[in-house]
């Protein structure tokens, strides 16, 4: 069993999101599409 | 100076204010304990929690500790979040590509895959959720996309709290879904809500929140409120022109929507102007054969109709449905929409042929 220590303070959460848990980065476009009124 | 106990996942993240609960989400640091204590193997009864993921009451009665355990299930391996980042990355590109079935497919293994080994009501699951429904709008499954936003909210705001920019996504994407299915007043509180959470948590110049303002205008667009909407592509506009430069999606995007108001309000050569940038920018951006494109083929197509240039519209109709149907079928709304405006046209031109004859 392999054992690692951290430097509590140092941790970097924006690193740790970035691999484990990602965030919602993903938005959709609303974008317009227009119709043949006549 | 705190110890890691493999196996065991929590986290103490006091210095990040704000990104707390996502940190203890996420992070993999244990209780403190010392070198000996690490020699051992894990007490059968503490193996038993971590398998079932109940909590572990920590040593000394630590009220702090106790309030930032959140999670003892065990750390998932090295490899399984490698693979899972891999997943998202080439799921993500696939539908930023418009290679919606080979996104889709991405995306389901990747789900599958963050489940079994993060359990169903994680952020990472959420994530992609999230992720999938925004496919989902854009291949026109929108009651699936519908329920799967729904689970990501639920999941995302239990975590994250009511007032995080990961729940303001959410909303903007609910907006954007009701964009798709043409319920604009129904995607209004949405759209707005998104906005206002995001614009609290990282201010009125963020391009974050200019997409959020983007789409509340096209919303807005939709109800025909004009007036509203096109400050708000406008104050879009600049942000996005300030942080990317001139040539970025977003710029094409609401370029487009923006000729597709002048349109609206009668502005022909305006709107002209715009589609034909907007055209420009997403051909180069994203080549000729995306769907996005389609989209501004359709567009500028219906303004040359109402100015008599048929044989011009004729042509980009005909490349915009080519285009249309390889990437999203005969019966996504969009080509149906495009497919109708071309037989009108049509129809018309057969009108004016007779006449002439």
């Amino acid at each position: 069993m392999k054992t690692v220590y951290i430097e509590e303070i140092e941790l970097n959460v924006e690193e740790v999101e970035e691999v484990i848990a990602p965030g919602l980065a993903a938005t959709n476009h609303n974008e317009t599409l227009v119709t043949d009124a006549g | 100076m705190v110890f890691s106990t493999p196996g065991i996942q929590t986290a103490r993240c006091d210095k990040v204010p704000g990104r707390r609960k996502r940190a203890c989400d996420a992070a993999t640091i244990t209780r403190p304990c010392d070198a000996d204590e690490l020699k051992a193997p894990l007490p059968a009864e503490t193996q038993a929690d971590v398998q079932q993921g109940r909590f572990l009451s920590p040593p000394g009665n630590d009220q702090r500790w106790g309030e930032e355990m959140t999670d003892l299930r065990p750390a998932p391996p090295t490899e399984s979040k490698a693979l899972l980042r891999s997943l998202r990355e080439r799921a993500d590109d696939c539908r930023t590509q418009g290679r919606y079935e080979r996104s889709e497919a991405l995306y389901r293994e990747a789900l599958a895959l963050a489940e079994s080994v993060f359990g169903p009501d994680h952020l990472e699951v959420s994530a992609l959720l999230n992720n999938l429904a925004v496919l989902y709008k854009y291949t026109g499954n929108f009651d699936e996309a519908e329920a799967l936003y729904g689970r990501a909210l639920r999941i995302t705001e239990q975590k994250l709290g009511p007032d995080h920019v990961s729940v303001a996504t959410i909303y903007h994407n609910l907006g954007g879904l009701e964009h798709a299915r043409g319920r604009y007043a129904t995607g209004e509180p949405f759209a707005r809500r998104s906005v206002e959470i995001r614009e609290r948590a990282l201010g009125p110049h963020h391009v974050d929140v200019a997409a959020d303002v983007a789409a509340l205008a096209a919303i807005l667009d939709g109800q025909r409120k004009y007036d509203e909407s096109e400050p708000l592509y406008t104050r879009a506009l600049a942000i996005f022109r300030a942080a990317y430069g001139e040539e970025h999606y977003e710029i094409a995007i609401n370029l487009n929507n923006l000729a597709a108001l002048k349109q609206a309000r009668g502005h022909a050569d305006e709107a002209e102007q715009l589609y034909r940038r907007a055209l420009a920018l997403k051909e180069k951006l994203l080549g000729p054969e995306h769907p996005d494109v389609a989209m501004t083929l359709n567009n500028l197509a219906v303004l040359l109709k109402k100015q008599g240039r048929h044989e011009e519209a004729a042509a980009m109709y005909r490349r915009a449905l080519a285009i249309f149907e390889q990437a999203l079928g005969a019966a996504h709304p969009k080509v149906i929409a495009c497919r109708e405006n071309y037989a009108r046209l049509r129809r018309q031109m057969k009108s004016r042929a007779d006449e002439g004859e």
